[in-house]
């Protein structure tokens, strides 16, 4: 839907200096929807968790301020664009939708997710992606534009994640403002140097892709993780997916394709087969 | 005042009592008082459900003078309790007055001191109803030599072990004036010598005279437990007047219906009929089942619950399966209002009355200037709800 | 497998050929290779009885009562210390090196507490009721109940706010959770018929809802596991909502359906591709301490707009007590207990045989717990693992469960022997199988009514006790451990479950 054909409706996340309940917002949000409003602006949003929880309905949540835990936790339609930082268990159990966050997220994001894109321009922590899983069309993907921590998707068992690596920090024109793209100078991108993933890399992954930019030490993969060389078919996976972040984050592809990527992926869809023995003593 | 008893009567049993029983009421609408008299010879009448191992009466209107104080009514075993009961008082509350509670000589073998204080509490922070149903508890399980009859105010109970016209002549109660009247009989399984076990039992303004037997007694107990009543004294009854006070008066319900969602909590409409009510009253009384659900009492009973919270009300209930008896009346003038086991206890009185039996489980409900609730519809009748 | 490898078997099965009419139903009906038919010989043959596992399938489908399974007839040196058991299982490690696995619940010989405790009936003092003729209830809400009601009086008029949501139960009787995958679709689509036309409730099991069930939606405890297989939105809007922690057979340990088992039938309900492993973590990892559980359930509440009760299930484990505690303050609408015998599709055996504590003693500890906290009214209990009969259903609410969770008894109902072959996915009887053609044993309409049938004899043997006991309504036999009196050999162990002693009158209370 075009901008200007956009139903819009602002919500103030703390009227008279009073911080509504996550349950106050949410019923105003869904209010909104009801109400047949698309285009959802939330002011002053601080920490109020689980914005949009549930929601399938196919509009755009604008977040101004930093969104509390489990943003779009098991919705399946909103696009939810977060103008800060996110807490941990962004985009829980993910049925669909988008989640975009100019900001950091730390830890668990996107788990479980079934399928919906997450894109977090900053930081990352530990667990991100863990066991997604992927069905026919549904496909979700993780992209973080900094780094991440330890057990990047463990138990993974469908989807993409991409680790790009790229240091916003003096990237942003005007600080006080909030973060969008119009505030992103794409010139002072930089790459973190050092790596940008940690320990037990896809720990148990048995489905899906890990997609990190530059090299992976050995020593970081989990238990049958294992790399692959980067195809062309690769290639074309990974390329409307950066063409998306490209837009989002207004960061130039070329910066995105520089070094090139280190695929992970599964030993095989059932490495734990042979753990279990069932004869019967 | 100087006794040596060979028995303690008030030492708290540590098996569980049960007992069938006789009962009796008699309100005077008017406020008027009445000698304590005839609620005697209607429990004289109904001599053969006892067998002469409890009884008592509750009587209220007793102290005009000092209406505003706790009167604290008790049996002593003996002069070193009385002070460890007066110790702790002082340390809790104001004590007004005390007085011995005359007694008449040669009527029973041997009996405790009985004793009233009449007490205001101190303690600003917790209510005063609160802070006086502590004080009971407290005395009745940790003062040992030491039980309260009743602590209410303007109010009083007179019990011990004995035939309901021996308990009459031992308090003389023919010369007490009271403006409403309970009574009980007693027919013990058992033959404790504890006189906490007779009835009413009362707490705080309430008193609860009751016949039968509650199976649900675990399931009670555990849940006035978690709103802070102790059920130590191992009676149904005591359940009975915990439950009421829980739900009619800690509950905040509104002050007219308080006494109906206890009585509905208390044997609710069966969920057959539930489904057959209007919208509102389903909500209602399905409501009312699920957040009272253990304070449903089971088993036969029937109870004569008087009260003076918020202003005197007297209360028939039964079982839903009206295992036990209970018939109503009024006096031809609607002046006087009866409640009993059996009719001719009534009728001993009064031969004009207009009696009728209330329906299984519905309560009959008698407030000092409100119309009588009958026993006959069920207990929202006539509320409007939503 | 070298000749060293073996072990005796442990049944042998044998055909009587004198009464062997040689239509060879027993070797049809075998999965696990036990018994074929011998074209050259016309006859069903025993090729192997080391496979065979006393699944009665052949016995119970020979016409002619010709086989017979028996314990295998090689003594073991006597040994109490050793048992043939520890042997045996010595020797399966020794051979792969692997977890032993296995299925239903623990078959070690524990003392089962149930089976100490008798009850109380009405004489003299009390009237009994005739449930046949009178009525009694067992009507049940399952949700959140409030402390006291809000009423407002509104000009003359009385308002009453609504109360939490709370769903309800024509028997203090579930279901418990087997996913359709742990079970065949046939079994499945049986429990979820016989409990829609019974008027309680089945769990899900970890995996979602296919969408031929859809219409029994709101006869279904939705679960939220580890997995988060099949939780979409609207999967969300059944009965309730459960949040699985833990299973009684397996505490601490999370799920693996083996992609065997990942049928395109499992595919679809779950959402993930064929013949994939579908792996539940051993943690949910969005709980690691109790306040992320209570944001798992704000979320949970968040996403149902606060119209789906949502509950936990946790193992009955050392702590439980406190657990649950944690679990009421955390919000949660209701608890599901689930003792050390509870079962499992599989579940590594050591495990499953060790970890845990009995359901008596669990809800016993939880029941008086919550009480001392004064938070017992708020939360519906739900107890399994396991309840084998309507007596232990009656036991499990005196001690103060709610509601008693069944589902090894309602997989008997529909033919399971307790042959504990389930991770093999081979059951004879097509209960535990992803295998259509074993699936299709299972008779949707004989099963449903059979589930139902157990269902609705539970319950008219809890009537006939509550009758018997003076009780005409569920309601006052919950926590009424009054009625119970202990016959046990431990004294201890009736002070934790807060019983007299038979033959005592002295109140005791509870530890």
């Amino acid at each position: 839907m075009k901008m200007d054909q956009q139903k819009k409706f602002t919500i103030d996340a703390e009227p008279q200096g009073k911080k509504l309940h996550h349950k106050e917002l949410n019923e105003k949000i869904r209010k909104a929807i009801k109400d047949g409003h698309t285009w959802i602006t939330l002011n002053n949003v601080s920490g109020q968790r689980f914005i949009g929880a549930g929601i399938k309905e196919k509009v755009t949540i604008e977040v101004y301020g930093d969104a509390g835990l489990d943003t779009g936790v098991f919705s399946e339609g909103p696009t939810i664009i977060v103008h800060g930082n996110s807490e941990y268990l962004l985009g829980n159990t993910l049925n669909g939708g988008e989640l975009v966050v100019y900001g950091d997220s730390w830890d668990i994001t996107g788990m479980g997710a079934r399928s919906g894109k997450i894109f977090v321009m900053g930081e990352g922590g530990s667990r991100i992606g863990i066991h997604m899983k992927e069905f026919k069309d549904k496909r979700p993907v993780i992209v973080y534009g900094g780094r991440v921590k330890q057990y990047l998707g463990e138990y993974m068992a469908g989807g993409i994640i991409v680790v790009l690596g790229l240091d916003y920090s003096n990237a942003i024109i005007d600080p006080k403002k909030p973060i969008s793209k119009d505030n992103i100078d794409p010139k002072k991108i930089k790459e973190h140097q050092g790596d940008i993933v940690q320990s037990y890399l896809g720990a148990g992954i048995h489905g899906g892709a890990i997609y990190v930019r530059g090299t992976v030490p050995d020593k970081y993969l989990g238990i049958y993780a294992v790399k692959e060389e980067f195809t062309e078919s690769d290639k074309e996976t990974l390329k409307p997916i950066l063409e998306r972040y490209s837009e989002l984050f207004n960061t130039p592809e070329d910066l995105l394709w520089k070094n090139g990527y280190t695929k992970v992926r599964p030993i095989s869809s059932r490495p734990f087969e042979k753990v279990y023995n069932s004869t019967p003593i | 005042m100087k006794k040596s008893l060979t028995k303690s009567f008030t030492e708290l049993p540590r098996e569980r009592e049960l007992s069938a029983c006789g009962i009796a009421g008699l309100f005077n609408l008017d406020k008027k008082m009445v000698s304590g008299e005839p609620i005697a010879k209607m429990m004289a009448t109904m001599e053969e459900r006892e067998n002469g191992l409890g009884a008592g009466y509750a009587a209220y209107g007793l102290f005009p003078k000092l209406k505003e104080y706790y009167c604290l009514q008790l049996i002593i075993d003996d002069e070193e309790a009385k002070r460890a009961v007066e110790e702790f008082l002082n340390s809790y509350t104001d004590i007004v007055k005390d007085e011995e509670v005359s007694v008449k000589k040669g009527v029973l073998k041997e009996y405790p001191i009985v004793w009233r204080f009449f007490v205001s509490p101190r303690d600003e922070k917790v209510s005063p109803d609160d802070t006086m149903k502590d004080i009971m508890m407290h005395i009745n399980c940790s003062i040992k030599g030491a039980f309260c009859l009743s602590g209410g105010k303007d109010m009083a109970v007179f019990k011990g072990n004995g035939w309901a016209t021996e308990i009459a002549e031992f308090y003389q109660i023919k010369d007490i004036k009271a403006f409403m009247w309970s009574a009980h009989s007693r027919f013990p399984t058992n033959t404790p010598g504890w006189w906490g076990g007779a009835h009413p039992f009362s707490l705080l303004g309430h008193a609860v005279v009751h016949n039968g037997e509650i199976t649900s007694y675990g399931t009670n107990v555990n849940y006035l437990k978690e709103f802070g009543y102790e059920c130590k004294l191992l009676t149904d009854t005591e359940v009975l007047a915990y439950i009421y006070d829980y739900i009619a008066r800690k509950c905040n319900y509104p002050e007219k219906i308080a006494s109906r969602i206890a009585m509905m909590a208390l044997a609710p409409p069966y969920w057959k009929d539930i489904d057959l009510m209007t919208p509102e009253k389903k909500k209602w009384a399905t409501n009312i089942r699920i957040a009272h659900r253990k304070a449903m009492a089971n088993g036969p009973f029937s109870i004569i619950i008087t009260t003076d919270m918020p202003k005197p009300t007297m209360i028939g209930h039964s079982d839903r399966k009206k295992l036990r008896p209970m018939i109503a009346a009024l006096s031809e003038d609607g002046k006087t209002f009866y409640l009993a086991s059996e009719l001719n206890a009534i009728h001993t009185i009064d031969r004009n009355v207009k009696y009728w039996q209330p329906d299984p489980g519905k309560p009959v409900i008698a407030s000092l200037g409100d119309p009588i609730i009958t026993g006959t519809k069920d207990p929202l009748e006539g509320l409007e709800l939503a | 497998m070298q000749a060293q490898d073996k072990t005796i078997p442990r049944f042998k099965t044998s055909i009587d050929y004198d009464k062997c009419i040689k239509c060879g139903r027993c070797s049809v009906n075998c999965p696990f290779g036990v018994i074929e038919f011998d074209r050259e010989q016309k006859k069903p043959v025993i090729v192997d009885t080391s496979k065979c596992v006393a699944c009665q399938r052949c016995a119970v489908y020979c016409p002619g009562e010709a086989i017979s399974i028996e314990e295998y007839p090689v003594a073991y040196a006597p040994h109490a210390n050793w048992t043939p058991w520890h042997i045996r299982a010595i020797s399966e490690q020794a051979r792969t090196g692997g977890v032993l696995a296995t299925g239903m619940g623990n078959d070690r010989s524990y003392p089962i507490v149930f089976d100490y405790l008798v009850w109380d009936a009405c004489q003299v003092t009390n009237p009994s009721i005739d449930a046949l003729r009178e009525p009694v209830e067992t009507r049940t809400f399952l949700g959140k109940k409030p402390k006291n009601l809000s009423i407002k009086e509104v000009n003359g008029k009385y308002v009453m706010d609504d109360i939490y949501p709370n769903v309800m139960l024509s028997t203090p009787l579930t279901v418990g959770h087997m996913s359709l995958g742990s079970i065949s679709y046939n079994a499945y689509t049986s429990i979820l018929r016989a409990v829609s036309e019974v008027g309680t409730l089945y769990g899900t099991g970890e995996g979602g809802l296919h969408p031929s069930h859809q219409a029994y939606k709101k006869n279904t405890i939705s679960e939220v596991a580890s997995g988060r297989f099949g939780v979409s939105p609207d999967y969300l809007y059944g009965a309730a909502i459960e949040i699985k922690i833990g299973q009684g057979a397996k505490p601490g340990h999370g799920g693996q359906l083996p992609g065997e088992k990942v049928t395109q039938l499992i595919s679809d309900t779950r959402g993930i591709p064929l013949g994939t492993d579908a792996l539940s973590p051993n943690p949910q990892h969005d709980i690691y301490s109790i306040e992320d559980l209570k944001t798992l359930i704000a979320a949970l509440h968040e996403a149902t707009e606060y119209s789906v009760p949502v509950g936990v299930k946790v193992a009955a484990v050392n702590n439980i007590a406190p657990i649950a505690s944690g679990i009421v303050r955390a919000d949660a609408d209701f608890i599901t207990i689930d003792g050390f015998r509870g079962s499992t599709g599989a579940a590594p055996r050591v495990i499953r045989d060790n970890a845990g504590i009995p359901i008596e003693l669990a809800v016993a500890s939880v029941d008086q717990h919550l009480r001392n906290e004064g938070i017992r009214h708020q939360i519906t209990l739900i107890a399994g693992g396991s309840l084998r009969s309507s007596s232990d259903l009656v036991k499990i609410i005196a001690l103060g469960a709610d509601v008693g969770m069944i589902s090894t008894a309602v997989l008997v109902a529909m033919g399971c022997k307790l042959c504990q072959q389930c991770p093999t996915g081979k059951c004879a009887w097509g209960i535990a199988t992803g295998n259509p053609m074993l699936g299709k044993r299972i008779d949707i309409d004989w099963a449903s009514k059979r589930a139902a049938n157990l269902l609705r004899s539970w319950t008219a043997d809890l009537d006939e006790v509550l009758g018997a006991m003076g009780i005409d309504a569920v309601d006052s036999l919950v926590g009424n451990r009054d009625r119970l009196r202990y016959i046990g050999p431990n004294p201890h162990e009736a002070k934790i479950l807060g019983v007299q002693h038979a033959g005592s009158r002295v109140e005791i209370g509870g530890e």
